[in-house]
């Protein structure tokens, strides 16, 4: 498979820490950005992902 | 507030600034690069915000709340998470140069049936969405201009459904490959998402600022609203964000638009898509932020929920420039997916249906026929397209089978993951799923209400699970795609899998590096490729096309070896792939040049193969992965010059040894055949290569002063049992040092027996000295007598005595100026050499008094230049007779045996210890006192002797008592010319 070993674990991650994000999100109130935050933060974790997968070279996993 | 005739001049000015792009990019170069920009394709990714999204996304917010985000959500997660769906993907379509679904599907269960059907679902599942991007801008029109009630635009329809259709003509008729065709889409796309974004960002930054006065204002407003906040958090409708998610994500799969600007745009244009992962999802986030201050600022002006409320936000601020931007953002948006959908869909119903339907004629023009093809097709979608939106007049309604439209694309995700994930899956599998999975579609969408009331939807453990109750389309959603994975699932199980097809799915499941299907081709001539396709695609269009192919992969009209012929088909099959689609290409390329069952000699090909595709391997597979490099590392680092060539004598491989051996760099050496070599290694190594010696030795390159001495050695390696594929290795070992080294030892040990003799010479020449001087004195006597004549005679022998003394040595001293190496054609009489070998022996007077006694046959003729055994005898008997005492007898005898001369040098001296019989012919290796022996003696035999094809043994003891040792020299015979 073409799956770096660091991608794994960051969807793994995130699909663990999806129900308490959601639940964060959905109590935002006047805080309805929340839900950006949050999928920016994700475009910035895998932003990163991808540069460490470029730098290191082909995946491993 | 805008009028009718304001939005004409927009529409007008929009689509001049649209056709004025197209033409930029076909003219200029710094445009034209441009579009292969990264960047240009990230953004062209933005088409996933249709016109629709565009104008109701704040809808459906509205009803919604926080779901309605699922959309850009979900497509956002499909990006993210692209290592488990997309990057596979693409990169089998980068690999077989795949543009569509269709092409994909037709692929991967090779059947062209699966890549029809495919089309015509897509089709027809499709048109609905299509449909709905011109009643969005229809009805935005209508809001712009102030009536929402007004009868529907017909012109502005029309409009651009021409301006859309013309495009897409244009972009599909002016150049025939897609990788051309996709460089003004991208540019154009990316043009109309730049401005739908900017429409979206002005009308966001209008709300907060021109409205609420900045976020401190929104975030004060929303306090006083409370039920604003909790319909965003807890809407009256909620739909299963599930499968919501899971809808948009399938979408990037199924909606045909955006599987041709992902893939098609990637695949066309080199590696684009590396950083698309995360900047499309920070793009789609950027279109999501404006959602909803435009939608709160709306409500804040009264926006009562009718028509969209960012053109609601427009008309209430007041501000004109903001309506334009809002109707140019959707008339972008819209005009982006008509165009690539008008692209995608007739890219794949040209090549999976017409063509099908009906093949080309070699007799007329292809390129011609393909472009009538394309342009009837785009006329036609465009018509079907509008004819639906005439007849559709209910907009609800419409929005309702738009909707399903989604739906039907997640009916092609089983058959994706199973593409990818399982290679059990079969074509029987995957058209029984699609059809149990469209056929539940269906009813949902000409039966929904008859289904629902039908069944007891609460019982049914997905809408527990997903609570999907409240939607009909969830409901189909969930149900049409378990009737397609349990179809797929069960069919394949049950049926059998055609052996293509095998192969195939071993290719997508494994990332398998070889191309599926990949055989040699019986035909070594670009101008027989030529005239095999002629047949099937006319004359001209078959020379251009090789013409293309051969251009591209920098090769000339004529004979081509195995691996040129390889890649020339390769670049023949991308090339028609692209003009006709993976299903006629294929059919095309196999009736016009039939596989050849032997696959040998095709490893550079496979190597461009594995390098080409840079893809992770795991397990075994990485082993041998490393492994490979590990050898070829090896190979290339090796100090000795190494090649590999195949069964035609195609170079295969070629080490940087032998590249400063031969002066010929490894671009130019690797493909060609050994013969094509530049002079002399053309006709040396190939020479070699047909021989049938497996090593040849001292071989002088190039002129005796400038050349190089090699050594060449081969070895054939065994067949491979899997791939069937053998391969020769050469080895070509420099050894001019060692050869100037050692004339040099020659040379000192030449001069070293001159000094030995020279008191013998001194001693020999003597005894005639003084007998003429003897002669001389009693000359006038014998004058006087008479005996004058009888004296001169005397003189005159002695004087001959000398010369043949002086001469032997002469020739001795001047022998190694023969330093040409082996002389095939020199030979010489043993008898003769034997003779004066012993004769200069005999002149070293402090040596032992030993006899030798000659039993060499008559006419016997030795293939060695004379010189050279000479020496070669002198230095065997000259240890002979060290090792033996006074007056022993060391007999040399030799005979012809067949094909061999066997000359025997037998001695009666101590003996050689069996300890010492394998170092003798090692250079200085002596078991003399220091300064009585440079041991060089016996090793420069054994080198004469290797030289001239012979050998040496050597046995000792030869009596019972223990004494004696006897060498056994074999050389080829020859014959005195």
């Amino acid at each position: 498979m073409l799956i770096h070993r660091s991608t794994i674990l960051i969807l793994f991650a995130l699909l663990l820490m999806a129900p308490s994000l959601r639940d964060w999100v959905m109590q935002g109130g006047v805080a309805w950005y929340r839900m950006f935050v949050v999928w920016f933060f994700i475009i910035m974790l895998l932003a990163w992902n991808q540069r460490l997968i470029k730098r290191r070279g082909r995946p491993r996993a | 507030m805008l009028s009718a005739g304001i939005l004409l001049i927009l529409v007008v000015l929009f689509f001049a600034a649209w056709f004025g792009l197209s033409a930029l990019i076909d003219v200029n170069t710094s445009w034209r690069k441009f579009t292969k920009k990264p960047i240009a394709y990230h953004i062209s990714l933005g088409i996933i915000g249709s016109a629709w999204t565009f104008y109701t996304i704040t809808g459906l917010v509205q009803n919604y709340g926080i779901s309605a985000f699922s959309y850009y959500i979900g497509i956002s997660a499909v990006f993210l998470s692209a290592p488990l769906l997309l990057l596979p993907l693409l990169q089998l379509c980068k690999r077989y140069q795949l543009t569509s679904l269709a092409d994909l599907m037709s692929f991967r269960f090779r059947s062209p049936t699966a890549g029809t059907t495919t089309t015509l679902l897509l089709t027809l599942s499709i048109l609905p969405f299509y449909t709905l991007q011109l009643e969005t801008l229809a009805e935005a029109c209508n809001q712009l201009l102030g009536d929402l009630n007004a009868e529907r635009p017909y012109w502005l329809v029309t409009l651009f459904i021409i301006f859309t259709a013309g495009s897409a003509l244009q972009l599909a008729t002016r150049h025939n490959a897609t990788s051309q065709r996709h460089q003004n889409l991208i540019a154009l796309i990316a043009f109309s998402t730049v401005l739908k974004v900017v429409a979206l960002i002005a009308l966001g930054a209008f709300a907060i600022w021109g409205v609420f006065d900045g976020l401190d204002g929104m975030e004060q407003w929303l306090y006083d609203h409370p039920d604003t906040l909790n319909q965003f958090y807890n809407p009256s409708v909620t739909p299963s964000y599930q499968i919501l998610i899971l809808i948009f994500f399938a979408s990037i799969i199924g909606m045909p638009h955006l599987f041709h600007m992902v893939f098609a745009g990637a695949t066309t244009s080199g590696r684009r898509f590396e950083n698309a992962r995360w900047a499309v999802p920070l793009l789609l986030l950027v279109m999501s932020l404006p959602v909803l201050p435009t939608l709160w600022a709306s409500q804040h002006l009264g926006f009562d929920g009718q028509g969209f409320a960012s053109v609601a936000l427009a008309r209430a601020g007041n501000a004109s420039w903001l309506s334009a931007l809002t109707f140019l953002g959707g008339l972008a948006a819209a005009a982006g997916i008509i165009v690539a959908l008008n692209l995608a869909l007739s890219t794949m119903l040209v090549n999976h249906v017409v063509l099908r339907i009906s093949p080309l004629n070699p007799s007329q023009n292809i390129y011609q026929k393909l472009n009538v093809i394309r342009r009837a097709t785009i006329v036609g979608i465009s018509c079907l397209g509008f004819l639906l939106y005439i007849v559709m007049q209910d907009a609800d309604k419409l929005q309702g089978f738009a909707l399903m439209s989604f739906t039907a694309s997640l009916q092609f995700m089983p058959g994706c993951i199973a593409l990818l994930y399982w290679r059990g899956a079969n074509r029987d599998g995957f058209l029984t799923g699609l059809f149990a999975g469209f056929t539940v579609w269906l009813m949902f969408v000409f039966f929904p209400e008859g289904i629902i009331s039908g069944l007891d939807t609460s019982e049914l453990w997905f809408t527990l699970r997903f609570d999907v109750s409240a939607n009909i389309w969830a409901i189909s959603a969930a149900m049409s795609l378990m009737a397609n994975v349990i179809g797929l699932i069960l069919i394949s199980w049950l049926s059998d899998m055609r052996r293509e097809e095998r192969k195939v799915a071993l290719a997508c499941v494994l990332n398998n590096q070889t191309q599926a299907d990949q055989h040699l081709v019986d035909s070594h001539s670009a101008h027989d490729i030529a005239q095999r396709l002629a047949p099937t695609l006319g004359d001209v269009p078959a020379r251009n096309e090789v013409r293309r192919a051969l251009k591209q992969i920098n090769l000339n009209w004529g004979v081509l070896n195995a691996s040129q012929v390889s890649e020339l088909i390769s670049a023949l099959e991308v090339n028609l792939t692209q003009l006709l689609g993976p299903v006629i290409a294929e059919q095309t390329l196999r009736n016009a040049l039939p596989y050849s069952d032997d696959l040998e000699g095709d490893i550079v090909y496979l190597e461009n193969q594995l390098e080409a595709v840079h893809t992770q391997l795991q397990g075994v597979a990485g082993e041998l992965r490393t492994m490979r490099a590990n050898y070829q590392s090896m190979l290339l680092e090796l100090p000795i010059g190494a090649l590999t060539y195949d069964t035609n004598r195609s170079i295969t491989s070629w080490n940087r040894a032998i590249a400063e051996i031969t002066g010929i760099d490894q671009k130019h050496a690797l493909k060609q055949p050994l013969a094509s070599l530049a002079s002399p290694w053309g006709d040396l190594l190939s020479d070699f290569a047909q021989g049938h010696l497996r090593h040849s030795y001292k071989r002088l390159v190039g002129s005796e002063h400038e050349g190089r001495w090699v050594n060449l050695h081969k070895a054939a390696v065994e067949r491979h049992t899997v791939s069937n594929l053998q391969e020769q290795f050469l080895l070509i070992e420099d050894i001019s040092e060692t050869q100037t080294l050692e004339q040099e030892l020659i040379h000192s040990e030449r001069l070293a027996s001159i000094g030995r003799l020279a008191a013998g010479v001194a001693h020999e020449i003597g005894n005639p000295v003084t007998g003429i001087a003897c002669l001389a004195q009693n000359l006038n006597d014998d004058i006087k007598e008479g005996n004058a004549g009888q004296t001169a005679k005397d003189i005159l022998t002695q004087t001959d005595r000398i010369n043949t003394i002086v001469r032997s040595l002469m020739n001795f001293a001047h022998g190694d100026t023969y330093a040409g190496g082996v002389d095939d054609h020199a030979c010489s009489d043993l008898g003769y050499c034997c003779r004066e070998a012993t004769k200069l022996l005999a002149l070293d007077k402090e040596k032992q008094h030993v006899s030798f006694v000659l039993h060499i046959e008559d006419n016997t003729v030795v293939a060695i230049d004379e010189q050279r055994l000479i020496q070669l005898l002198i230095n065997l008997l000259s240890n002979a007779r060290d090792a033996s005492t006074e007056g022993q007898t060391i007999t040399i005898s030799g005979k012809r045996v067949g094909d061999a001369v066997n000359i025997d040098v037998v001695d009666q001296g101590c003996g050689i210890p069996a300890d010492h019989q394998e170092k003798i012919f090692e250079p200085f290796f002596t078991t003399k006192d220091t300064g009585s022996g440079t041991g060089l003696g016996l090793s420069l035999v054994y080198a004469i002797i290797e030289q001239h094809s012979g050998n040496i043994a050597v046995q000792s003891p030869v009596t019972t008592d223990g004494r004696g040792t006897r060498f056994v020299i074999t050389l080829p015979v020859g014959q005195l010319r």
